[in-house]
């Protein structure tokens, strides 16, 4: 029903308002009906009194009374006998009487009551009724006028606190609106941001309160959003590139050797090697982006296993033979103390020979490529240098970026065989740093927790050398 | 025909520069946006093929560079990038066509005739003088009803007349978009390549199309 919050918060502030208002009129008004009340009892038991004194008089006294006495009003009297028949009224009452019932009587018995009554022309008075000797004393004030002093006391504090909820409400709904203003410029601004303008921030200004910080955190989160956004379409763009230039190559190669009537076939023969060059090309480059993703959507799913370092180190070097052949680089490991850790054996397979294949890339002819392998309180490290040209400063913050090639990089690899060996580190909780001095030596280290791996894999596995 | 390639793939450059030759084109190429604003500037081509993704300038801040200094050589832009956003900015900048990668080199050949038939007022592949016919899609000369066998530079020179048929082409014109390069005023090649095409074209009809503009150059014309 109360759908915005707007009209909520007035509403329920105005409720508050509304009650305390409500209570403070009713106690306002009670007091005032209290306190004419007693001071009127007051006035009508002290002429009770006064009759007592003055006692012997009263039909007399009853004719001319009443003047003077309970705050400049009349006191109407009566006198009736035992049986509760009048004998006598005073003037004032002209041809009314006042009417007393039995029990009243009887109660008025053992001591003065004042009550409530009627006149027989039906206003109301307040009476009191006295024992004498031969009847009751009975003297009453008019209510009429303290009524109507009450009555329109009630109506005043109705009206002024009718007048006060409207002003409070006004007030309310402007002040509100107001500190609410933020609400609506960021749902405006959220709005627009949906509709696919990630460029778009709410930059509230204004003091720095509750509203603000919400603002500011949108703000950055939108900030993280656009930026994730932005390098997935990269990355697109990227793999459409990467992926599009050999395509372009293989088919233009094609087209054009089919063209050509006067084609030899040694024509022919380049034609499909250049296609064939660049086929290759895009099956390494389909293969890197299939394990990039596999390895991104199965993050988790790693076949831990115990591995023995020296063993691992010496795998890598059978397997990547063919890698370092082009170059006719020399690898090896520095010998150490053997040690077993624990890590997905494959996939840290895939790791290394990406980074060899990296180092191959950068070494000279018959450079030297070396791996190592240690522990630290936390970690294993196991980390692959070369004697290259070294990686440019400004490169090194974006090798491990997919697609990332450096200015000079002539190496025509696919550009994710590091982001793939980054991904694989952070898999095992691991990660990897470079540390490259130009034209001398370069290496990637790869950090591998220890508590990755449980206490018994640090014995020494039986049957190592 | 001269045409420029900007690209900076080695391989691509290497193909359509072997594919726009056996169709007598004469090929140009550079490997960054910077190379290809100078050549572009300083030299007449007669149409350029643009990648987008190039190294110092891409291609839509180079094609608006270009025509900002005045440069009306058509471009065609080649690029991986096939979005529409994409394909509207590069022809907002002022390219002529948009030629997705990968293409079929068909394609690229037949954008490649149709930008250079905008250029002139033909409106086909076939450009007629008097009774001369020039099929600018397969590369065959007829006068009259007789087929004329040309070599290709010949055929390219004829070409490039035609496409211009009724100018003042000057000696250096025709060695920059025929040749592709500037001659040494020295040579003759042009005088002696035009002698081969009179031998062809003009010779035993009476109708003489191509003709020496004393002082100025050539023109082929009615």
């Amino acid at each position: 029903m109360f759908k915005s919050f707007k009209t909520k918060l007035v509403i329920g502030y105005t409720l508050i308002l509304v009650f305390i208002l409500v209570l403070f009129s009713a106690a306002i008004y009670t007091y005032a009906k209290q306190q004419t009340y007693s001071r009127i009892d007051q006035s009508i038991s002290h002429r009770l009194e006064q009759f007592e004194n003055n006692n012997g008089m009263h039909f007399k006294g009853l004719r001319g009374a009443g003047k003077g006495v309970g705050g400049g009003q009349t006191f109407l009297e009566e006198i009736v006998d035992s049986q509760g028949k009048i004998t006598s009224t005073s003037i004032f009452l002209g041809e009314n009487e006042i009417i007393i019932d039995e029990a009243t009587l009887n109660q008025a018995k053992k001591e003065p009551v004042i009550t409530n009554s009627l006149l027989t022309d039906d206003s109301m008075v307040r009476v009191g009724i006295k024992k004498i000797d031969d009847g009751y004393f009975v003297s009453a004030l008019p209510l009429y006028e303290s009524e109507q002093n009450i009555l329109s006391l009630g109506i005043s504090l109705l009206v002024a606190n009718v007048i006060f909820i409207i002003i409070a409400l006004a007030t309310g709904i402007i002040f509100v609106s107001r500190a609410l203003k933020p609400i609506k410029t960021i749902t405006e601004k959220a709005n627009e941001i949906s509709s696919g303008d990630l460029s778009q921030r709410v930059n509230l200004k204004g003091p720095k309160d509750e509203l603000k910080k919400l603002a500011d955190a949108f703000d950055k989160m939108i900030e993280k959003l656009d930026n994730l956004f932005k390098g997935q379409k990269n990355f697109f763009a990227d793999i459409s590139h990467e992926l599009k230039t050999p395509l372009t190559i293989a088919r233009g190669e094609i087209d054009v050797a089919l063209r050509n009537q006067k084609a030899t076939k040694d024509d022919l023969k380049n034609a499909l090697k250049n296609a064939q060059e660049e086929l290759e090309k895009m099956t390494s480059m389909v293969n890197d982006l299939l394990s990039l993703a596999r390895d991104e959507s199965y993050k988790n799913e790693l076949a831990i296993e115990k591995i023995s370092a020296k063993k691992f180190l010496q795998e890598i070097i059978d397997k990547s033979e063919n890698l370092i052949k082009p170059k006719s680089a020399e690898i090896h490991f520095d010998d150490f103390k053997n040690f077993t850790f624990r890590g997905d054996k494959k996939k840290l397979q895939r790791l290394f020979l990406s980074l060899i294949d990296n180092a191959t890339k950068h070494v000279s002819k018959r450079g030297t490529i070396t791996l190592k392998a240690g522990r630290r309180p936390d970690f294993t490290v196991l980390s692959v240098s070369d004697n290259g040209a070294g990686i440019p400063k400004d490169d090194i913050p974006h090798i491990f970026e997919r697609f990332y090639k450096g200015e000079k990089s002539t190496s025509g690899g696919t550009g994710l065989g590091l982001a793939i060996a980054k991904n694989i580190a952070e898999a095992h909780g691991g990660k990897i740093e470079v540390e490259s001095i130009p034209d001398k030596t370069t290496t990637f280290s790869v950090y591998l927790p220890i508590n990755h791996q449980s206490s018994a894999s640090s014995c020494q596995s039986p049957g190592e050398t | 025909m001269r045409i420029l390639i900007i690209e900076d793939e080695q391989k691509i450059i290497n193909f359509i520069k072997k594919g726009l030759e056996a169709e007598y084109y004469t090929v140009d190429f550079v490997l960054d946006g910077e190379d290809g604003y100078f050549k572009a500037l300083n030299e007449r081509y007669d149409l350029i093929l643009l990648d987008v993704m190039l190294p110092k300038m891409n291609g839509f801040e180079l094609t608006k560079k270009i025509r900002e200094r005045g440069v009306k050589t058509p471009i065609l832009m080649l690029t991986a990038r096939d979005t529409v956003e994409d394909k509207v900015k590069g022809l907002n900048a002022g390219a002529d066509d948009y030629l997705p990668k990968p293409f079929s080199f068909d394609e690229l050949l037949a954008r490649t005739r149709a930008l250079l038939r905008r250029a002139t007022t033909e409106k086909s592949n076939i450009i007629k003088i008097f009774d001369l016919k020039i099929d600018t899609a397969s590369h065959e000369v007829a006068r009259g009803n007789q087929k004329i066998n040309m070599t290709s530079r010949e055929y390219a020179l004829l070409e490039y007349l035609a496409r211009n048929k009724n100018m003042v082409l000057s000696r250096t014109r025709i060695a920059q978009h025929v040749w592709g390069y500037d001659f040494d005023t020295q040579t003759n090649i042009v005088d002696v390549y035009i002698r081969y095409l009179r031998k062809k074209i003009d010779e035993g009809f009476d109708k003489k199309l191509i003709q020496t503009v004393r002082g100025a150059g050539y023109k082929i014309g009615e």
